[in-house]
């Protein structure tokens, strides 16, 4: 099963560098998104659920402009339709009080940049879970 | 009287950002150098349990190294200068965040975009501010940490 994935930094060397890894990293894809700031991610995700393939999983940013992080992952809990997106989220800010309420916000997974990008992997099949261990090279 | 380990800390959290995602090693964290002539700066202010500035300092021919290796150019290929701010600019708001994470880990922090300064700027010289130099595998860096817990007074 090939993954759709969403990017969601303002910073397009970050997004490249997300990009890069996961092609990498013997994951799946059969596609990638970006978006600048968690008001796109949100644009994206609509758009690509409203067209019926949706997205599997997106990586997201804290701080950004327009809509942070945190707004991003909120937004997404009020949409009954987009709830059920896992967002994993991708900062420099590790401090305990942020994780904590990223998860609670309903964040389903943190890294810490920096990270390698075996932690990237990682993440994601700790995420999606071993269906998609059949899609790694 | 410096916070405990802040120059320690400074510089492993610079080497450990540049060794995972910059595949850059750093050789020398101590070194006591010049500031380089005409660098690329980027300066990242925080706020939070405490508040101040990090700027970091390079030859551009070292900025256009990390970019490369960051963004996986191709041997040889010259990163473009919207490129190489971009990445400068990623560094730095991960040094800054590594280190705070190591400090404040238990509050939350702020960051600021970071900004890429003129070439002209100088580095902070003020009393509580914290200045590193590295030797990396491919070029040097300048580390000058301005934060309100340097200072005595605070």
């Amino acid at each position: 099963m090939a993954l759709r994935v969403l990017i969601v930094d303002d910073a397009p060397a970050m997004r490249l560098y997300i990009r890069r890894t996961l092609q990498m990293s013997g994951l799946a894809l059969s596609a990638v998104f970006e978006a600048g700031d968690g008001k796109e991610g949100i644009a994206v995700l609509e758009r690509e659920h409203l067209q019926g393939a949706g997205i599997d999983l997106v990586f997201t940013d804290i701080n950004m402009p327009v809509m942070n992080g945190e707004e991003f992952v909120t937004q997404l809990q009020q949409e009954e339709r987009l709830r059920e997106v896992p967002v994993l989220v991708i900062s420099t800010d590790a401090t305990k009080t942020r994780v904590l309420r990223l998860r609670e916000l309903g964040a389903r997974g943190y890294i810490s940049k920096p990270c390698a990008p075996e932690m990237i992997r990682l993440k994601v099949e700790q995420i999606l879970g071993r269906d998609y261990a059949a899609a790694l090279c | 009287m410096l916070p405990r380990c802040a120059d320690v800390d400074l510089v492993d959290a610079a080497s450990e950002v540049l060794g995972m995602m910059f595949f850059t090693d750093v050789m020398n964290g101590n070194v006591i150098g010049e500031p380089p002539d005409k660098p690329v700066t980027v300066k990242v202010e925080f706020q939070g349990a405490s508040s101040g500035m990090l700027h970091m300092s390079m030859p551009r021919e070292t900025a256009e190294a990390l970019t490369a290796n960051f963004l996986g150019l191709p041997m040889g290929e010259v990163p473009s200068e919207e490129q190489m701010n971009d990445v400068v600019n990623e560094l730095g708001n991960m040094v800054c965040g590594s280190f705070l994470s190591k400090h404040e880990s238990e509050e939350l922090f702020d960051l600021s975009k970071p900004e890429i300064l003129a070439a002209a700027a100088e580095l902070p010289a003020q009393v509580a501010t914290l200045h590193r130099s590295l030797e990396l595998d491919n070029g040097k860096m300048v580390l000058a940490l301005s934060w309100d817990r340097l200072n005595p007074a605070a």
